[in-house]
């Protein structure tokens, strides 16, 4: 029994929401305080980053990479461990002015700054973060 | 088309609709409790996070100024991850957690040796330095290092517009002599924070620094829990 089109499109659709969500979600809110202040705010699934890691011009980035690979061993150790943590906040800074919160909630990174200028916040799935790093290294020429 | 066929069609189509709606809903619900589980085996609910009863050992940095600003700051960091990014950094004076020190010599006092005499000696004060400004007494009690600072000439800091504040600073400093002695554990000019990192986390509760003055109240320790509270 042939599948109508219909049906077709409501799999494609399902196959692609299924690999574009298997890594969570990227939030980023920015939020500038001035007059005419920007505001930003978008959700990206992160699998988008992983395969921005393949579209990449690959002789820039396998340039640039030539000269951090190191910082990129740091870098997934620190998300390895990262990524074994219960909810946690890890750095807490608050002044009058200032406000910077760093915290794993979930599964996620996330990282609150406010200051008189603007409010940013970033969530980032540490698994998709550990990922890319991974990939970044793999792909990173000897120096 | 027949009508029979039609309504086969748009029923299929239905169908299909409402599995793929079915299959996100169990999907998205999923991940994110199997994003947590995988994140925190131990951890059930974020309630429970504050008292932690995994082998894990959490470094508590607290910082609090006194000044007109009144700055707040909270760092928590669990010494696994201390450990290994430390063990993973091979730059500079840091080779995979010994910390290369050039001047090692430290004016020819040879710590390993003054170490390993204190190690062995009965509990007692061992260094007392009275002076007009300082005093600084270093004692051994048990198998701990402490060793107490007291600034007498204090910092004049400004509170707000109208108070000024001033008072002696006071800097209390434990050490486990087994921290002590695996630090300097490697070649003479090398310092071992991985293996003293190592030996810190096998103990429960650790008051490690304190420092306290007119400006800054200062506390670094370490325990079982995630959270300062």
């Amino acid at each position: 029994m042939p599948i109508p089109l219909i049906g077709k499109l409501a799999l494609g659709v399902t196959l692609a929401t299924v690999v574009v969500m298997k890594d969570g979600l990227i939030e980023v809110n920015v939020q500038e305080h001035h007059k005419g202040g920007d505001h930003v705010h978008l959700y990206l699934p992160a699998t988008v980053a992983t395969w921005g890691v393949h579209l990449a011009p690959q002789e820039k980035l396998r340039e640039h990479l030539r000269n951090h690979r190191g910082d990129l061993g740091i870098a997934r150790a620190a998300l390895r461990e990262l990524e074994k943590l219960p909810d946690a906040a890890l750095v807490e800074v608050d002044s009058p002015k200032e406000h910077v919160h760093v915290n794993v909630r979930n599964g996620n990174l996330l990282v609150d700054v406010e200051d008189p200028g603007e409010t940013v916040h970033v969530s980032m799935p540490i698994r998709a973060a550990r990922k890319v790093v991974e990939d970044l290294e793999r792909d990173a020429p000897a120096a | 088309m027949p009508a029979s066929q039609t309504k086969r069609t748009v029923w299929l189509a239905a169908l299909a609709i409402a599995a793929t709606a079915l299959l996100l809903a169990v999907l998205l619900r999923a991940a994110p409790v199997a994003q947590a589980a995988q994140a925190a085996p131990g951890a059930t609910a974020p309630a429970q996070t504050s008292s932690n009863s995994s082998a894990e050992r959490w470094l508590h940095v607290a910082v609090d100024c006194k000044n007109e600003n009144g700055e707040r700051v909270r760092v928590n960091l669990p010494i696994s991850l201390a450990r290994t990014v430390l063990a993973s950094i091979q730059k500079g004076k840091l080779d995979h957690g010994i910390v290369h020190v050039e001047n090692a010599r430290m004016n020819d006092v040879d710590v390993r040796a003054l170490l390993k005499a204190v190690k062995a000696a009965q509990d007692g004060e061992y260094v007392t330095v009275e002076g007009k400004d300082t005093n600084v007494r270093v004692r051994k009690q048990g198998n701990m290092f402490l060793i107490h600072v007291e600034d007498k000439t204090g910092k004049h800091i400004k509170l707000d517009r109208h108070h000024e504040s001033s008072g002696p600073e006071n800097v209390d400093i434990r050490v486990p002599i087994e921290v002590a002695d695996a630090l300097f554990s490697g070649a003479p000019d090398e310092l071992n924070v991985g293996a003293a990192l190592d030996l810190l986390s096998r103990h429960d509760h650790l008051e490690l620094v304190s420092v306290q003055d007119s400006e800054n109240n200062v506390r670094v320790w370490i325990d079982t829990k995630t959270t300062q509270d």
